[in-house]
């Protein structure tokens, strides 16, 4: 028997997976900061592992339910690219971690808490903006560009933390070795602040073609 | 009432915005060469914010009307890609000389000279490429896409003896770190206008 709802869209089924990828992505940052705020901080990799796998859990039901449903609300593209975006949150978190966990030892009392609390206010910006998906129509734009517009400062303000601390690494006062470490991982942290601005970007394009 | 102009499109105005856009990435380069060029200490990055910020007004009102007009000159995909890449080239220079300003008591006196000529090369061609395709000429595109290959190629080949240098036993290894780091930069420089060759040539291609 031939199911109208499943041809004719499941528009909700949409809305809550790209809540939840976006939820999976908040959560992984949040993980993140409890563990880098501990001193002495030791992360432990699960927490991290499984929101990236339910995140790409998620990816995958996104994609199968396009493959299945007829007619979506949201452009197929537009879904697509918002889900992608989102997958690479958690992912670049687990990578962090990773990375942050094998050079314990050379970053040992480093402080992260600014980068963090950009994040934190990042993915609180793109769970809000995913969220309001559901109400698409008219009055929307604004609101969105203004989360936009919000989420464009806190990559601005990630990309100048970016050279503060660069400023230091590269004022021969470090060790080499602990240049190129810290680096590396604050430039995965400004990784997860651009992947935030992509998927608001993503979002302002949808609600823009839907005013 | 329809605005039938905004349906059935703004071609012009497409051109206008991605020339403009070409040219904020020819803006900064030509601050980088002043940069590079005095060689000071105390390094202005106003040039190189304001270049990437009017860049980045062109490419989303380039975005936007992509997605508010009903017919383009061009394919979509082909729009917004080079809206893209030209909008990283000022980005790109922007990234360099905000590194450049505070690694400078570390690197005083290194040089980028050959780097940077191929970079205005690179801009020079690129903008060129842009214009011409306003005017549909299709030809004069090929050409201009085959040196661009052949600047960029060049520009590997400065990478690799300028890496080697570095890789010279006994060369400080946070100056190694730093100098890298910078002439990686102006590699994507140059990496980020034959992106925006390749999407020209691409366009070439599907209208020939």
């Amino acid at each position: 028997m031939i199911s109208l709802q499943k041809l004719f869209g499941k528009d909700d089924r949409f809305f809550d997976l790209l809540e939840g990828a976006a939820e999976e992505a908040r959560h992984s940052v949040q993980a993140l900061g409890r563990g880098l705020s501990q001193p002495n901080a030791t992360l432990s990799m699960d927490e991290f592992i499984q929101a990236r796998r339910a995140e790409k859990k998620i990816a995958i039901q996104i994609s199968e339910a396009l493959v299945e449903t007829f007619v979506t609300t949201l452009e197929r593209e537009d879904i697509e690219l918002l889900s992608e975006t989102l997958y690479k949150i958690p992912k670049t978190v687990e990578k962090f971690a990773e990375r942050f966990t094998i050079s314990a030892s050379l970053v040992k009392g480093v402080d992260f808490s600014k980068h963090i609390r950009l994040l934190e206010a990042a993915t609180d910006l793109v769970v809000k903006m995913v969220g309001s998906l559901r109400d698409l129509g008219s009055g929307q734009l604004d609101s969105a560009k203004a989360r936009n517009a919000k989420l464009q400062e806190l990559e601005g303000k990630g990309d100048q933390l970016i050279i503060e601390v660069l400023e230091d690494l590269w004022s021969g006062r470090h060790e080499t070795t602990k240049v190129i470490v810290l680096k590396d991982l604050y430039e995965l942290l400004e990784k997860m602040i651009d992947r935030c601005r992509d998927a608001g970007k993503a979002v302002t394009q949808i609600v823009l073609k839907n005013s | 009432m329809i605005n039938f102009q905004r349906i059935l499109g703004r071609q012009d105005e497409f051109f206008t915005l991605l020339e403009a856009s070409a040219r904020e990435g020819a803006t900064s380069v030509a601050a980088l060469k002043r940069t590079l060029t005095e060689g000071k200490a105390s390094i202005s990055l106003k040039e190189f914010a304001d270049a990437r910020r009017r860049d980045k007004e062109i490419t989303t009102k380039l975005e936007e009307m992509l997605i508010t007009t009903f017919v383009t000159p061009l394919e979509r995909e082909d729009l917004e890609a080079l809206g893209e890449a030209l909008y990283k080239i000022p980005k790109t220079v922007e990234k360099f000389a905000e590194r450049y300003r505070v690694a400078f008591p570390q690197i005083a006196g290194a040089s980028f000279g050959q780097q940077l000529t191929l970079v205005e090369q690179a801009i020079e061609i690129v903008l060129k490429m842009v214009e011409a395709l306003r005017e549909g000429d299709l030809g004069d595109i090929k050409g201009l896409q085959n040196k661009l290959q052949t600047v960029e190629s060049e520009a590997d080949d400065v990478l690799t003896d300028f890496l080697g240098s570095l890789y010279e036993p006994g060369f400080p290894s946070l100056k190694a770190v730093i100098l890298k780091e910078l002439s990686d930069l102006l590699e994507k420089v140059i990496d980020r206008c034959r992106d925006a060759g390749n999407v020209i040539s691409h366009v070439l291609l599907k209208n020939s």
